[in-house]
C-alpha cells in the first residue's frame, strides 16, 4: 500500500473532524474538497504511470 | 521442471513466484485470481525459448514464494501485441447520419486489425442515410445494413446489431457512434487488452473532438461555435484524465467507441432501452456480472460536438439527468458509491460557496477570506493547468482559455445550475422529451 493511500484520507479525515469539533463547517468542507483534489491528482498520476509501463 | 506464476500487466508480465511443483503454483494463481489479479502459470521450458539458468549461477529472478517483484529483470520475449484469433465485428447505430456515417465506416475498414462484419443499424432515418449506406454496401462486402421499422433509439438499434451477431463466430464487438472517427490502430489496441485480461467486458477509447467545421452564419454564431468547441475540447481532455485515474475500472464504457466482449454483452442481455444514458447502465450491469471495464489511452477516437448553446445544454442535461436516474435506480453499492460521493462533493462545494456568501459577516466588510479556500482555489488552478497535458495538439487558445479561468468558470456555473435541475427532474420524475 503506497503512502498517499493511507496518509491522505487519514490526514484529511482528521482535519475534517477537527473542523467539525470547533464548529468550522465551511473549513470542514474546504478540507474535504482539498483532500478530494489531492486524491484525484494522485490517482491520475498513478494511472499515467501504470499505463506507461 | 519449474513452474512460474506471472501477473498480467499492460507492459511486461511480472514474475510473482517460482515453484518446483505445479500444485502450489496453481494454488497461488487461484489466490491471486480471487483477489482480482490476472495471473497465470507457465512451465519453465516454455518461456519462449529461454534457456534455464546455468548451474551454480544466480537465477535471473530470485524465487520467493508469495512475494511480488515488480522490477523483475527476467528477460522474456514480449507476448504478441494482439492475438489474431480474436474475431472482431462492429455495430454502428445510425439515425440521420448521412454526412458522417460513410467516414465512420471507412475508418473501420482502414483498421490495421480486420473487422468483419460491420453492422450498421439504420434507425428510421429520415434523411439520405439509407441511400449512403446502400451505396457503401454495394462496394463493401463486409458491410451489413439493418433497417428498423419503428424507431428503436440507440439502445434498441445496438441490440438489433447484437442479435444479428449472436450466432456468428465473433469474439469482440466494437460499438461506436456513426458521427465519430477512429484511429487506425484502435481495434488492434483493444484486442491487446482482451488478450491480457480474461474477465475484461469492455474497453473504451479516448474521447477527442473532431476539427471545428467551417460554419456559416453571423459572426456571433461563429464565435459561440469556436468558444464551445474549445471548451468541449478541454472538457473531453478532462474526461480522459479522469479515465486515466481509474483506467482499470472506468465509470462509463461510453458510446463514442467501446470494444466489448460479445459474450459479456450477451450475458447481460445487451443494452436496456428507456435510459437516457444507456452506456452507464450497461457498464454497471457488466460490473455486477463480474466483468471488468477498462480504458485505453491508445485507442483514440474523435466525435462531433454541439456548437450551439441550445444543443450543448440539451446534451449535457440529458447526460446529467440520465446519470442521476441510473444512480437512483441502482442505489448505493460498491460500483456506484464513488459516483454518489462525487455528487456529495458537488453539493458540498455548492453548500460551501452558498454558506460563505450567506452567513459570513466578514464578506460584507470586504475582509479577505480564510487561507484554506484560497489554497483550494490555487490547488485546483494548478491541477487544471497540469491536466492540459491530456489535450491533443494543444493550441495557445486552449491554454489562454484555461489560464484566464473566467470562460470555464462561467460555463461551470451554468453547468452547476443544470446539474441542480437534473436532480429536480430526476427526483420528481418529470417527463421530458429529447
Amino acid at each position: 500500500m503506497s503512502y498517499p493511500k493511507v496518509a491522505l484520507p487519514a490526514t484529511g479525515g482528521g482535519a475534517f473532524l477537527l473542523c467539525l469539533l470547533f464548529q468550522r463547517y465551511l473549513l470542514a468542507i474546504c478540507v474535504v474538497l482539498i483532500a478530494a483534489t489531492l486524491w484525484g491528482a494522485y490517482k491520475t498520476l498513478q494511472g499515467m504511470r501504470s499505463l506507461r509501463e | 521442471m519449474k513452474f512460474r506464476v506471472y501477473r498480467k500487466t499492460l507492459g511486461r508480465d511480472l514474475l510473482v513466484a517460482e515453484f518446483s511443483h505445479l500444485g502450489p503454483a496453481q494454488a497461488l494463481q487461484n489466490r491471486m485470481r480471487l483477489q482480482g489479479l490476472d495471473a497465470y502459470v507457465q512451465p519453465d521450458p516454455e518461456i519462449n525459448g529461454s534457456t534455464p539458468d546455468p548451474p551454480g549461477q544466480k537465477p535471473r529472478c530470485a524465487p520467493d514464494r508469495g512475494r511480488t517483484f515488480p522490477q523483475c529483470p527476467l528477460k522474456t520475449r514480449r507476448p504478441p501485441p494482439c492475438d489474431p484469433s480474436f474475431k472482431v465485428a462492429a455495430v454502428i447505430p445510425a439515425h440521420n447520419e448521412e454526412s458522417t456515417v460513410r467516414q465512420a465506416v471507412e475508418d473501420i475498414l482502414r483498421q490495421s486489425y480486420p473487422v468483419e462484419p460491420i453492422v450498421v443499424v439504420n434507425d428510421c432515418s429520415t434523411d439520405r442515410t439509407a441511400d449512403v449506406l446502400a451505396q457503401l454496401a454495394a462496394h463493401v462486402p463486409q458491410l451489413r445494413v439493418i433497417s428498423t421499422e419503428v424507431p428503436r433509439l440507440r439502445a434498441g438499434a445496438v441490440n438489433c446489431g447484437l442479435q444479428y451477431l449472436a450466432d456468428k463466430p465473433v469474439d469482440l464487438v466494437m460499438v461506436a457512434d456513426a458521427d465519430s472517427r477512429f484511429d487506425r490502430n484502435l481495434v488492434k489496441e483493444a484486442v491487446r487488452y482482451f488478450w491480457r485480461y480474461e474477465r475484461l467486458g469492455g474497453v473504451c477509447s479516448t474521447s477527442g473532438v473532431v476539427e471545428l467545421p467551417e460554419s456559416g452564419g453571423s459572426w456571433f454564431r461563429r464565435i459561440v461555435a469556436a468558444y464551445l468547441w474549445h471548451l468541449q475540447r478541454l472538457d473531453c481532455a478532462g474526461f480522459d484524465a479522469t479515465r486515466t485515474a481509474s483506467w482499470q475500472d472506468v465509470q462509463i464504457l461510453h458510446g463514442l467507441c467501446t470494444v466489448f466482449r460479445l459474450q459479456a454483452l450477451l450475458s447481460v442481455n445487451g443494452y436496456t432501452s428507456g435510459h437516457l444514458l444507456e452506456d452507464y447502465d450497461l457498464t454497471l450491469r457488466l460490473k455486477k456480472a463480474g466483468w471488468r471495464a477498462m480504458f485505453s489511452p491508445r485507442m483514440r477516437a474523435w466525435t462531433i460536438v454541439p456548437t450551439t448553446f441550445r444543443s450543448f445544454f440539451r446534451q449535457r442535461l440529458r447526460w446529467m439527468r440520465g446519470g442521476v436516474d441510473i444512480l437512483l435506480q441502482h442505489g448505493v453499492n460498491r460500483f456506484t458509491r464513488g459516483d454518489f460521493f462525487a455528487h456529495a462533493l458537488f453539493l458540498m462545494l455548492l453548500a460551501g460557496v452558498a454558506g460563505y456568501l450567506a452567513v459570513s459577516p466578514k464578506w460584507r466588510a470586504g475582509y479577505s477570506p480564510h487561507p484554506l479556500p484560497i489554497a483550494l482555489a490555487v490547488m485546483c488552478f494548478v491541477w487544471s493547468m497540469y491536466r492540459l497535458k491530456f489535450v491533443p495538439k494543444i493550441s495557445v487558445k486552449d491554454v489562454l482559455l484555461r489560464a484566464t479561468v473566467i470562460p470555464e468558470l462561467a460555463m461551470a456555473v451554468a453547468l452547476s445550475a443544470l446539474q441542480l435541475m437534473s436532480y429536480y427532474l430526476s427526483i420528481f420524475r418529470r417527463p421530458q422529451k429529447w
